[in-house]
């Protein structure tokens, strides 16, 4: 995966859990997590194009301001949603804490930056380098610094998730073997 | 170079790092993390097939709890602690607490020398937050993440920014650390500046507070969306952790000249008893508003005021005195060592002459899912943590949070009532 992401911009002031995906979809949708279903109801609350412009390529990349995914919900319905239409980052002046955690633990990168949101408009063309955190207005020309995400965090991206990241990791240093203290049940 | 806050220095010596700064993202070394009987088979079963190992990484303490559903009370819990039991003994969990010898998750982390000053710990579970009366970054984490942290050791965190509460004043008789956090809750409201923050509890209201409401309060930070919760380790933390010499930790402080991303100064001089009321945990009235409202239960247990202390009041409340005729008290122990301790002081025998309910330790009505749930219309003052509706039962039911001097108070009345009369 290239640490330098490009694309145009969907933006939206105040974004919640619900407003990613309904609370009707997820409940619908408890442990069937398919992004063919649930990628057609992303940010249905709030915009009813959203799923099918972000598909046809009108934009890849979500700003939006303070507590992204904030509502206190810890499902990871709305992160598979948007990552199935095609978005490929999230930018925001702040995070809700489980969808921070949940967007960059099923490989979707999320950046913090102070700013963001007055510095970029709807349908603006920026770049952002996930590495060092520098964020481009390809269209206004501004620039802005977000928190950089480490190395490491870009290999869960690359990987595509947290577990598949792990599970490669101890592959690579032969710490997978079963050692079950007891007896097999 | 401004200094750090105890949070940031835990996070920087767990990432190996000299400096962090809030919105860094590390990969830190966790030390103990406890999982309970509602996520622990999953885990287990992320671990084997997600990440495609079932060995545990060495030097990590695994802490599993069978807590939230209480002894098996249909066949669904029996078949959850069926498999609960089934992967502990696969695993030869050395610390693996069954029915009889456990107690609330929470509460065997910090009374079993799990929790150290200056550590790292998780739990699967929202208010893992609790540790952080003991000085350590704690926080709740997905079953996924434990999965991870028990093949490896470690998490990846964003270093929060820290938001400082400065509570000073003598706090007035059968007031609580309870009392201050619904307070707190109250004046700076759910989805306040808070989320996804450490929240720092200092000064000197809070070091004349014994660890027990000190841990009620870092219990309820969750409730405000924040990360962590963490009080300074003082002598009254040395004396908790007594029981565990041989354990060597580092007392980790806020640097004087640490930046925090909001502070506040609290004066709880005069502060009366507070009741968070239905269905808002920061909808707080002082208890003169709400008394008199009539109640048909009282609950006083849960890993935010089942403890020793909480107990003992609540007992002294109602030593000579009976439970109103209309009203239910349940007592439930946050532990066995509590449970014990409790039975021998006669704290006990004082509860059930008054004609409390005393259940065996876990986490009972609190989440719903145990014993003690409330019907619909019914009303329940509780010292637990969470008054959503229809919380511990009937979606038309009303939960009114407070302190076990309240709750004790209220069950003696048979309405909500002043715990300062007693």
């Amino acid at each position: 995966m290239e640490n330098i992401i490009r694309g145009k911009v969907w933006k939206h002031g105040k974004v919640d859990t619900a407003d990613i995906i309904s609370t009707k979809i997820w409940l619908e949708n408890l442990n069937n997590l398919d992004p063919d279903i649930l990628g057609k109801h992303a940010m249905a609350p709030i915009d009813k194009e959203f799923a099918s412009r972000a598909m046809r390529g009108d934009f890849r990349i979500i700003v939006s301001g303070k507590n992204f995914g904030g509502g206190g919900k810890s499902f990871e319905h709305g992160v598979i949603a948007l990552k199935a239409v095609g978005i490929v980052l999230v930018v925001a002046e702040s995070f809700a804490r489980y969808n921070f955690r949940n967007s960059i633990n099923n490989g979707l990168p999320v950046l913090e930056c102070n700013g963001i949101f007055n510095a970029v408009e709807a349908g603006d063309e920026i770049e952002a380098d996930l590495s060092t955190g520098v964020i481009k207005n390809l269209t206004s020309g501004a620039a802005l610094q977000a928190d950089p995400l480490p190395e490491f965090v870009l290999g869960i991206m690359e990987a595509g998730s947290y577990t598949a990241y792990i599970r490669e990791q101890l592959r690579q240093t032969g710490t997978n073997e079963a050692n079950c203290a007891g007896e097999t049940l | 170079m401004p200094g750090m806050t105890m949070t940031e220095k835990i996070l920087a010596g767990a990432s190996g790092k000299k400096i962090v700064r809030p919105g860094e993202i590390v990969n830190a070394r966790v030390n103990a993390l406890m999982m309970t009987d509602l996520k622990g088979p999953y885990v287990f079963k992320v671990l084997e097939e997600e990440l495609g190992t079932s060995k545990i990484r060495d030097g990590l303490d695994v802490v599993f709890v069978l807590d939230h559903l209480g002894p098996a009370h249909d066949i669904k819990s029996a078949q959850q602690f069926k498999a609960c039991r089934e992967a502990a003994r696969k695993y030869g969990l050395p610390h693996f607490y069954d029915l009889g010898r456990q107690g609330i998750g929470h509460q065997v982390m910090c009374e079993d020398g799990y929790v150290f000053p200056g550590t790292v710990v998780a739990g699967i579970d929202s208010h893992s937050t609790t540790y952080g009366a003991l000085g350590a970054v704690s926080f709740g984490i997905s079953p996924t993440e434990g999965a991870i942290i028990l093949a490896t050791g470690e998490l990846w965190l964003k270093v929060p920014e820290t938001t400082r509460f400065t509570v000073t004043g003598n706090l007035p008789r059968r007031v609580s650390g309870k009392d201050i956090f619904l307070h707190i809750i109250g004046m700076t409201k759910w989805n306040g500046e808070v989320l996804y923050k450490a929240v720092e509890f200092t000064g000197p209201a809070i070091s004349a507070l014994s660890v027990s409401d000190r841990m009620a309060m870092c219990n309820m930070v969750a409730e405000m969306g924040a990360k962590n919760g963490i009080i300074a380790p003082d002598d009254k933390t040395a004396e908790y952790l007594a029981g565990w010499p041989e354990k060597r930790y580092d007392a980790v402080l806020s640097d004087p000249d640490a930046v925090y991303s909001h502070e506040y100064a609290v004066d709880v001089s005069s502060l009366s008893p507070r009741v968070s009321v239905p269905h808002r945990i920061d909808d707080v009235r002082p208890v003169e508003d709400v008394a008199g409202r009539k109640i048909d239960q009282a609950f006083l247990g849960s890993c935010t005021n089942g403890r020793l202390e909480d107990l003992m009041i609540a007992a002294e409340i109602l030593k000579g005195r009976k439970v109103h005729p209309d009203v239910r008290l349940i007592v439930v122990p946050a532990s066995r060592k509590i449970y014990l301790e409790a039975v021998r002081n006669g704290t006990i025998e004082i509860l059930a002459e008054a004609g409390a309910a005393v259940l065996t330790p876990n986490c009972a009505a609190c989440a719903g899912i145990g014993s003690g749930n409330i019907a619909s219309g019914e009303v329940c003052i509780s010292s637990t943590n969470r008054n959503f509706e229809g919380r511990m039962g009937a979606k038309d039911s009303e939960i009114y949070l407070a302190s076990p001097a309240t709750v004790a108070a209220s069950a003696v009345e048979g309405v909500i009532a002043d715990p300062r009369k007693y």
